[in-house]
Protein backbone atom coordinates (compact mmCIF):
# COMPACT_ATOMS: atom_id res chain seq x y z
CA UNK A 1 0.00 0.00 0.00
CA UNK A 2 1.29 3.23 -0.82
CA UNK A 3 0.83 6.73 1.15
CA UNK A 4 -1.79 8.20 -1.37
CA UNK A 5 -3.98 5.03 -0.60
CA UNK A 6 -3.66 5.56 2.88
CA UNK A 7 -4.74 8.91 2.68
CA UNK A 8 -7.52 8.41 0.69
CA UNK A 9 -8.93 5.71 3.12
CA UNK A 10 -8.85 7.73 5.77
CA UNK A 11 -11.97 9.56 3.54
CA UNK A 12 -14.01 7.17 4.85
CA UNK A 13 -13.51 7.84 7.92
CA UNK A 14 -16.15 8.08 10.77
CA UNK A 15 -17.99 11.06 10.71
CA UNK A 16 -18.32 11.35 14.34
CA UNK A 17 -14.52 11.20 14.66
CA UNK A 18 -14.40 13.75 12.05
CA UNK A 19 -16.88 15.92 13.45
CA UNK A 20 -15.09 16.10 16.92
CA UNK A 21 -12.25 17.11 15.39
CA UNK A 22 -14.29 19.94 14.45
CA UNK A 23 -14.71 21.39 17.95
CA UNK A 24 -12.29 24.03 19.05
CA UNK A 25 -9.15 22.39 20.33
CA UNK A 26 -8.61 24.60 23.09
CA UNK A 27 -11.93 23.93 24.57
CA UNK A 28 -11.22 19.96 24.27
CA UNK A 29 -7.91 20.71 26.09
CA UNK A 30 -9.62 22.84 28.65
CA UNK A 31 -11.93 19.93 29.23
CA UNK A 32 -8.79 17.56 29.57
CA UNK A 33 -7.52 20.08 32.31
CA UNK A 34 -10.64 20.53 33.71
CA UNK A 35 -11.38 16.71 33.91
CA UNK A 36 -8.07 16.76 36.20
CA UNK A 37 -9.05 19.57 38.33
CA UNK A 38 -12.69 18.00 39.10
CA UNK A 39 -11.10 14.90 40.03
CA UNK A 40 -8.93 16.59 42.20
CA UNK A 41 -11.51 18.61 43.86
CA UNK A 42 -13.93 15.60 43.98
CA UNK A 43 -11.02 13.61 45.80
CA UNK A 44 -10.47 16.39 48.29
CA UNK A 45 -14.30 16.41 49.46
CA UNK A 46 -14.06 12.84 49.51
CA UNK A 47 -11.35 13.05 52.06
CA UNK A 48 -12.54 16.07 53.99
CA UNK A 49 -16.14 15.04 54.04
CA UNK A 50 -15.22 11.50 54.57
CA UNK A 51 -13.64 11.63 57.92
CA UNK A 52 -16.13 13.77 59.68
CA UNK A 53 -18.82 11.39 58.15
CA UNK A 54 -17.13 8.22 59.40
CA UNK A 55 -16.30 9.71 62.44
CA UNK A 56 -19.25 11.44 63.27
CA UNK A 57 -21.08 7.97 62.32
CA UNK A 58 -19.20 5.86 64.59
CA UNK A 59 -19.43 8.18 67.55
CA UNK A 60 -22.96 8.56 67.36
CA UNK A 61 -23.37 4.30 66.88
CA UNK A 62 -21.20 4.34 70.28
CA UNK A 63 -23.74 6.94 71.34
CA UNK A 64 -27.18 4.61 70.77
CA UNK A 65 -24.82 1.86 72.02
CA UNK A 66 -24.44 3.37 75.05
CA UNK A 67 -28.00 4.66 75.70
CA UNK A 68 -29.31 1.18 74.68
CA UNK A 69 -27.18 -0.44 77.92
CA UNK A 70 -28.33 2.30 80.06
CA UNK A 71 -32.01 1.62 79.31
CA UNK A 72 -31.53 -2.30 79.88
CA UNK A 73 -29.96 -0.92 83.12
CA UNK A 74 -32.78 1.29 83.98
CA UNK A 75 -35.51 -1.78 83.21
CA UNK A 76 -33.18 -3.83 85.67
CA UNK A 77 -33.55 -0.89 88.65
CA UNK A 78 -37.16 -0.61 88.22
CA UNK A 79 -37.77 -4.11 88.26
CA UNK A 80 -35.88 -4.64 91.57
CA UNK A 81 -37.91 -1.78 92.89
CA UNK A 82 -41.36 -3.45 92.01
CA UNK A 83 -39.77 -6.48 94.22
CA UNK A 84 -39.30 -4.33 96.97
CA UNK A 85 -42.58 -2.34 96.70
CA UNK A 86 -44.75 -4.57 99.36
CA UNK A 87 -41.88 -3.03 102.13
CA UNK A 88 -42.37 0.23 101.15
CA UNK A 89 -46.15 0.06 100.91
CA UNK A 90 -45.35 -0.51 105.03
CA UNK A 91 -42.58 2.58 105.15
CA UNK A 92 -45.12 4.96 103.21
CA UNK A 93 -47.62 6.10 105.97
CA UNK A 94 -44.28 6.68 108.06
CA UNK A 95 -42.27 8.56 105.81
CA UNK A 96 -45.33 11.03 104.20
CA UNK A 97 -43.51 14.12 105.17
CA UNK A 98 -39.99 13.07 104.02
CA UNK A 99 -42.00 11.92 100.67
CA UNK A 100 -43.47 15.11 99.82
CA UNK A 101 -40.31 16.72 100.56
CA UNK A 102 -38.60 14.33 98.55
CA UNK A 103 -41.33 14.61 95.35
CA UNK A 104 -39.82 18.37 94.76
CA UNK A 105 -36.33 16.91 94.87
CA UNK A 106 -37.30 14.60 91.98
CA UNK A 107 -39.13 16.65 89.99
CA UNK A 108 -36.13 19.31 90.10
CA UNK A 109 -34.22 15.87 89.04
CA UNK A 110 -36.83 14.56 86.36
CA UNK A 111 -36.89 18.14 84.43
CA UNK A 112 -32.72 18.40 84.90
CA UNK A 113 -32.99 14.75 83.30
CA UNK A 114 -36.01 15.43 80.66
CA UNK A 115 -33.66 19.02 78.95
CA UNK A 116 -30.55 17.14 79.14
CA UNK A 117 -32.18 13.99 77.11
CA UNK A 118 -33.67 16.69 74.73
CA UNK A 119 -30.91 18.71 74.15
CA UNK A 120 -28.70 15.29 73.67
CA UNK A 121 -31.28 14.42 71.29
CA UNK A 122 -31.09 17.44 69.71
CA UNK A 123 -27.41 17.01 69.29
CA UNK A 124 -27.90 13.24 68.18
CA UNK A 125 -30.44 14.56 65.68
CA UNK A 126 -27.38 17.31 64.17
CA UNK A 127 -25.20 14.59 63.80
CA UNK A 128 -27.22 12.56 61.80
CA UNK A 129 -27.92 15.27 60.05
CA UNK A 130 -24.09 16.00 59.18
CA UNK A 131 -23.84 12.18 58.65
CA UNK A 132 -26.49 12.11 55.87
CA UNK A 133 -25.39 15.35 54.56
CA UNK A 134 -21.58 14.34 54.20
CA UNK A 135 -22.94 10.76 52.66
CA UNK A 136 -25.23 12.19 49.85
CA UNK A 137 -21.94 14.90 49.07
CA UNK A 138 -19.98 11.62 48.88
CA UNK A 139 -21.96 9.64 46.70
CA UNK A 140 -22.50 13.20 44.54
CA UNK A 141 -18.80 13.48 44.04
CA UNK A 142 -17.93 9.55 43.25
CA UNK A 143 -20.92 10.55 40.48
CA UNK A 144 -18.86 13.53 39.35
CA UNK A 145 -16.29 11.71 38.86
CA UNK A 146 -17.61 8.67 36.96
CA UNK A 147 -19.16 10.89 34.92
CA UNK A 148 -16.28 12.71 33.98
CA UNK A 149 -14.30 9.54 33.15
CA UNK B 1 -40.27 47.04 9.85
CA UNK B 2 -39.30 43.48 9.31
CA UNK B 3 -35.34 42.49 8.57
CA UNK B 4 -34.93 40.12 5.90
CA UNK B 5 -32.83 37.85 8.25
CA UNK B 6 -29.82 36.34 6.56
CA UNK B 7 -30.88 32.96 8.36
CA UNK B 8 -29.25 29.93 6.86
CA UNK B 9 -31.89 26.86 5.86
CA UNK B 10 -31.10 23.48 8.40
CA UNK B 11 -29.15 20.90 6.79
CA UNK B 12 -32.56 19.34 6.80
CA UNK B 13 -34.14 21.59 4.75
CA UNK B 14 -31.13 21.91 2.06
CA UNK B 15 -30.85 17.85 2.29
CA UNK B 16 -35.03 18.31 1.42
CA UNK B 17 -33.92 20.48 -1.19
CA UNK B 18 -31.98 17.74 -3.17
CA UNK B 19 -34.39 15.22 -2.83
CA UNK B 20 -36.66 17.68 -4.35
CA UNK B 21 -34.07 18.59 -7.12
CA UNK B 22 -34.17 21.70 -6.32
CA UNK B 23 -30.86 23.66 -7.42
CA UNK B 24 -31.32 26.37 -4.60
CA UNK B 25 -30.37 23.53 -2.38
CA UNK B 26 -26.50 24.47 -4.03
CA UNK B 27 -26.69 28.16 -3.67
CA UNK B 28 -27.08 27.01 -0.04
CA UNK B 29 -24.58 24.49 0.19
CA UNK B 30 -22.39 27.26 -1.21
CA UNK B 31 -23.77 29.75 1.17
CA UNK B 32 -23.28 27.82 4.45
CA UNK B 33 -20.40 25.30 3.38
CA UNK B 34 -18.73 27.11 0.82
CA UNK B 35 -15.66 28.86 2.79
CA UNK B 36 -15.49 25.36 4.93
CA UNK B 37 -15.08 23.26 1.71
CA UNK B 38 -12.58 25.99 0.44
CA UNK B 39 -10.62 25.45 3.13
CA UNK B 40 -10.28 21.94 3.15
CA UNK B 41 -9.71 22.55 -0.68
CA UNK B 42 -6.74 25.12 -0.17
CA UNK B 43 -4.83 22.72 2.53
CA UNK B 44 -4.27 20.11 -0.07
CA UNK B 45 -3.76 22.32 -2.89
CA UNK B 46 -2.55 25.61 -1.84
CA UNK B 47 -3.53 27.61 -5.31
CA UNK B 48 -6.78 29.40 -4.81
CA UNK B 49 -8.37 28.57 -8.75
CA UNK B 50 -7.80 25.20 -7.74
CA UNK B 51 -9.87 25.27 -4.89
CA UNK B 52 -12.23 27.31 -6.10
CA UNK B 53 -13.15 24.83 -8.84
CA UNK B 54 -12.95 21.80 -6.14
CA UNK B 55 -15.60 23.62 -4.27
CA UNK B 56 -17.56 23.83 -7.61
CA UNK B 57 -17.06 20.18 -8.39
CA UNK B 58 -18.23 19.36 -4.90
CA UNK B 59 -21.40 20.41 -5.17
CA UNK B 60 -22.27 19.11 -8.94
CA UNK B 61 -20.97 15.37 -7.07
CA UNK B 62 -23.48 16.26 -4.33
CA UNK B 63 -26.34 16.99 -6.36
CA UNK B 64 -25.45 13.52 -8.62
CA UNK B 65 -25.34 11.62 -5.02
CA UNK B 66 -28.25 13.05 -3.23
CA UNK B 67 -30.36 11.49 -3.81
CA UNK B 68 -30.25 8.23 -2.89
CA UNK B 69 -27.70 9.30 -0.75
CA UNK B 70 -29.12 10.91 2.63
CA UNK B 71 -26.02 12.15 4.62
CA UNK B 72 -26.64 12.32 8.38
CA UNK B 73 -23.93 14.80 8.44
CA UNK B 74 -23.76 16.75 5.70
CA UNK B 75 -21.08 18.94 6.55
CA UNK B 76 -18.48 16.11 6.64
CA UNK B 77 -20.40 14.62 3.44
CA UNK B 78 -19.12 18.05 1.74
CA UNK B 79 -16.07 18.05 3.14
CA UNK B 80 -15.31 14.53 2.69
CA UNK B 81 -16.08 15.26 -1.38
CA UNK B 82 -14.06 18.09 -1.74
CA UNK B 83 -11.00 16.25 -0.04
CA UNK B 84 -11.69 13.49 -2.31
CA UNK B 85 -11.53 15.74 -5.56
CA UNK B 86 -8.73 17.86 -4.05
CA UNK B 87 -6.57 14.39 -3.81
CA UNK B 88 -7.29 13.31 -7.60
CA UNK B 89 -6.21 17.02 -8.46
CA UNK B 90 -3.42 16.80 -6.68
CA UNK B 91 -1.87 13.44 -7.48
CA UNK B 92 -3.06 15.20 -11.38
CA UNK B 93 -0.88 17.90 -11.37
CA UNK B 94 2.06 16.20 -8.78
CA UNK B 95 2.60 13.04 -10.55
CA UNK B 96 6.07 13.30 -11.78
CA UNK B 97 7.46 14.49 -8.49
CA UNK B 98 6.91 16.30 -5.31
CA UNK B 99 6.94 19.32 -4.95
CA UNK B 100 7.61 19.72 -1.00
CA UNK B 101 4.69 21.23 0.11
CA UNK B 102 2.55 20.06 3.02
CA UNK B 103 0.24 17.37 0.95
CA UNK B 104 3.79 15.84 0.17
CA UNK B 105 4.89 16.10 3.43
CA UNK B 106 1.84 14.27 4.98
CA UNK B 107 2.46 11.56 2.43
CA UNK B 108 6.22 10.95 3.45
CA UNK B 109 4.77 11.13 7.07
CA UNK B 110 2.25 8.34 6.10
CA UNK B 111 5.09 6.18 4.46
CA UNK B 112 5.90 5.44 7.73
CA UNK B 113 2.79 3.57 8.32
CA UNK B 114 2.53 1.87 4.76
CA UNK B 115 5.18 -0.14 2.61
CA UNK B 116 5.35 1.78 -0.24
CA UNK B 117 4.44 -1.20 -2.99
CA UNK B 118 1.71 -1.30 -5.48
CA UNK B 119 -0.89 -3.76 -4.54
CA UNK B 120 -4.45 -4.14 -5.83
CA UNK B 121 -7.12 -4.72 -2.54
CA UNK B 122 -10.42 -5.58 -2.97
CA UNK B 123 -13.11 -3.61 -2.09
CA UNK B 124 -13.83 -6.20 0.94
CA UNK B 125 -10.23 -5.51 2.49
CA UNK B 126 -10.33 -1.87 1.64
CA UNK B 127 -13.42 -1.55 4.11
CA UNK B 128 -12.33 -3.77 6.62
CA UNK B 129 -9.04 -1.33 6.66
CA UNK B 130 -11.37 1.53 6.87
CA UNK B 131 -13.25 -0.17 10.01
CA UNK B 132 -9.57 -0.90 11.48
CA UNK B 133 -8.87 2.53 10.89
CA UNK B 134 -11.63 3.75 12.76
CA UNK B 135 -11.24 1.56 15.53
CA UNK B 136 -8.39 2.41 15.95
CA UNK B 137 -8.96 6.06 16.04
CA UNK B 138 -11.79 5.95 18.58
CA UNK B 139 -9.76 3.53 20.85
CA UNK B 140 -7.13 6.46 20.64
CA UNK B 141 -6.97 9.35 23.48
CA UNK B 142 -9.19 12.36 21.70
CA UNK B 143 -6.05 14.98 21.95
CA UNK B 144 -4.41 12.47 19.95
CA UNK B 145 -7.39 11.27 17.60
CA UNK B 146 -8.13 15.28 16.85
CA UNK B 147 -4.61 15.97 16.37
CA UNK B 148 -3.88 13.25 13.59
CA UNK B 149 -7.67 13.81 12.22
CA UNK B 150 -6.63 17.50 11.84
CA UNK B 151 -2.65 16.46 10.12
CA UNK B 152 -4.35 13.80 8.04
CA UNK B 153 -7.95 14.38 7.38
CA UNK B 154 -7.37 18.04 7.10
CA UNK B 155 -3.99 18.31 5.72
CA UNK B 156 -3.26 21.79 8.65
CA UNK B 157 0.40 22.26 9.14
CA UNK B 158 2.08 21.46 12.50
CA UNK B 159 2.21 24.71 13.13
CA UNK B 160 -1.49 25.41 12.99
CA UNK B 161 -2.40 22.74 15.53
CA UNK B 162 0.39 23.56 17.54
CA UNK B 163 -1.11 27.46 17.36
CA UNK B 164 -4.55 26.24 18.05
CA UNK B 165 -4.16 23.51 20.84
CA UNK B 166 -1.65 25.83 22.34
CA UNK B 167 1.34 23.01 22.00
CA UNK B 168 4.57 23.52 21.02
CA UNK B 169 4.93 22.58 17.28
CA UNK B 170 7.96 19.96 18.41
CA UNK B 171 5.01 18.74 20.76
CA UNK B 172 2.61 18.02 18.07
CA UNK B 173 5.09 16.69 15.91
CA UNK B 174 5.97 14.00 18.74
CA UNK B 175 2.15 13.73 19.12
CA UNK B 176 2.09 12.30 15.95
CA UNK B 177 5.11 10.79 15.17
CA UNK B 178 3.59 8.31 18.37
CA UNK B 179 0.65 7.77 17.11
CA UNK B 180 1.89 7.02 13.25
CA UNK B 181 3.84 3.97 14.95
CA UNK B 182 0.82 2.76 17.22
CA UNK B 183 -1.08 2.90 14.01
CA UNK B 184 1.62 0.72 12.19
CA UNK B 185 1.66 -1.69 14.68
CA UNK B 186 -2.11 -1.50 15.29
CA UNK B 187 -2.60 -2.39 11.54
CA UNK B 188 0.37 -5.07 11.69
CA UNK B 189 -1.11 -7.15 14.89
CA UNK B 190 -4.65 -6.85 12.72
CA UNK B 191 -2.72 -8.46 9.78
CA UNK B 192 -2.46 -6.20 7.09
CA UNK B 193 0.71 -6.93 5.39
CA UNK B 194 1.03 -2.71 4.35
Amino acid sequence: MKSEDLLRTLNDIDDQILLESEKPLHRIYRFATYKVMATAACLAIIVLAGLPVFYLSDHSLNQTAQSESSVAYDTYEQSEEITSSGQMDNDLSENTDEYTYNSKDASSDYNESMSEEVSSDFSRIDKLKIVWIGAILLLLCVIVILVIH
Amino acid sequence: MEKKANILPSDETILDLYWDRDEQAIAYSNEKYGSYCYTVAHNILKIHEDSEECVSDTWVRSWQAIPPERPSLLKMFFAKITRGLSLDRYRMHHAIKRTGDETALVLDELTECVSGKDDVESQIAYEELVKSINLFLSTSGQRERVIFIRRYFFMEDTACIARKFGLREANVRKILSRTRKRLKEYLEKEGYSL
